[in-house]
């Protein structure tokens, strides 16, 4: 099914965060909490298709390829486009998927509700 | 693309003539085995500083490593004036079909930039005379091709954005518009 090695994985709670349009940004987020001082998002680009739970407990994320997504009743491999990539998304009893673009991830200090470094316009040394 | 083959076969040239003349420590590619792979990437920014002009290879900016790289730099600097192109640059809506619509005409896009450096990696390729933009105007709207255009100015999305830097930069004129992905190339209003 899975033809790669883990891209990420944790056990923290995440929330689907945000998702924009424009360039079709999929945030996940791991807020701060007692026993895990950090933030953790990730950042999915250009998604046209997905399949998750809005909150969710425990995630591997890993790329797949178009069989994964053969049985899927949303048809998102209708959506595939050159150079798109498809994510599978595994928790404890469920199996998701992102179909996209690139994906980063990011852990930092930030808060639960403040923007994300993986989403603020780097300036360039010009 | 006519172009593009060109300078893949001045590439295959050189590495053959010239590039092994080099010591192999001016390269980096043995170190970096995919570099070939990607087209022009030879110079990875993360080897030492030695010409520090940055270039734009494929949607990259790169800043060229190491002496070879400088030699490879000019020499790249040399193939874009000669065959008179850099980067092809795709623009539109993912919705309307950007990916397809790059792919139908060998051009680059940026939606796999990432999401905090995409500007000024669009910036970087306005600011060189070498790059040609190509603009699907799928999912525009307006009775003419300068209305349409001039619509997704104000519209507020990233095309619209980036439309407006091209015309604040005086590159409109060179832009090539597209009506029904790359099936119409259109006549362009702003010569």
């Amino acid at each position: 099914m899975n033809s790669k090695a883990p891209i990420f994985e944790s056990a923290r709670s995440f929330v689907v965060f945000s998702y924009n349009i424009e360039r079709g940004l999929l945030l996940l987020r791991s807020r701060k909490a007692n026993a895990t001082p950090t933030r953790i998002d990730v950042l999915f680009q250009d998604v046209r298709a997905m399949e998750l739970r809005s909150w969710f407990q425990g995630i591997k994320i890993e790329e797949s390829d178009r069989q994964f997504l053969e049985t899927a009743r949303s048809k998102p491999v209708e959506m595939i486009e050159p150079g798109n990539r498809i994510y599978s998304l595994v928790g404890p009893g469920w199996t998701g998927f992102v179909v996209g673009g690139i994906v980063s991830v990011l852990e930092d200090n930030g808060e639960y509700t403040s923007p994300s470094g993986l989403m603020e316009r780097k300036r360039g040394d010009k | 693309m006519k172009k593009r083959l060109l300078k893949h076969i001045w590439l295959l040239l050189w590495l053959l003539f010239a590039g092994g003349t080099l010591p192999s420590i001016m390269w980096g590619y043995d170190v970096q085995p995919n570099c070939l792979s990607i087209g022009y990437d030879l110079c990875p920014a993360s080897t030492t500083d030695y010409d520090s002009t940055p270039m734009h290879i494929r949607n990259e900016r790169k800043t060229p490593g190491s002496a070879g790289c400088a030699v490879f730099g000019e020499f790249a600097k040399f193939l874009a004036a000669e065959t008179g192109g850099g980067a092809d640059i795709a623009l539109g809506s993912r919705v309307g079909g950007l990916r397809t619509f790059a792919s139908d005409i060998g051009a680059d896009h940026l939606l796999d930039v990432p999401e905090s450096e995409w500007q000024d990696v669009f910036l970087s390729h306005v600011e060189d005379p070498t790059t040609t933009f190509h603009v699907n105007m799928t999912g525009f709207y307006g009775d003419t091709t300068e209305e349409m255009i001039l619509n997704e100015m104000q519209s507020g999305s990233n095309t619209g954005w980036e439309l407006q830097q091209l015309q604040q930069a005086g590159r409109l004129p060179q832009v090539n518009f597209y009506q029904n992905g790359a099936g119409t190339l259109l006549a362009n209003p702003f010569k």
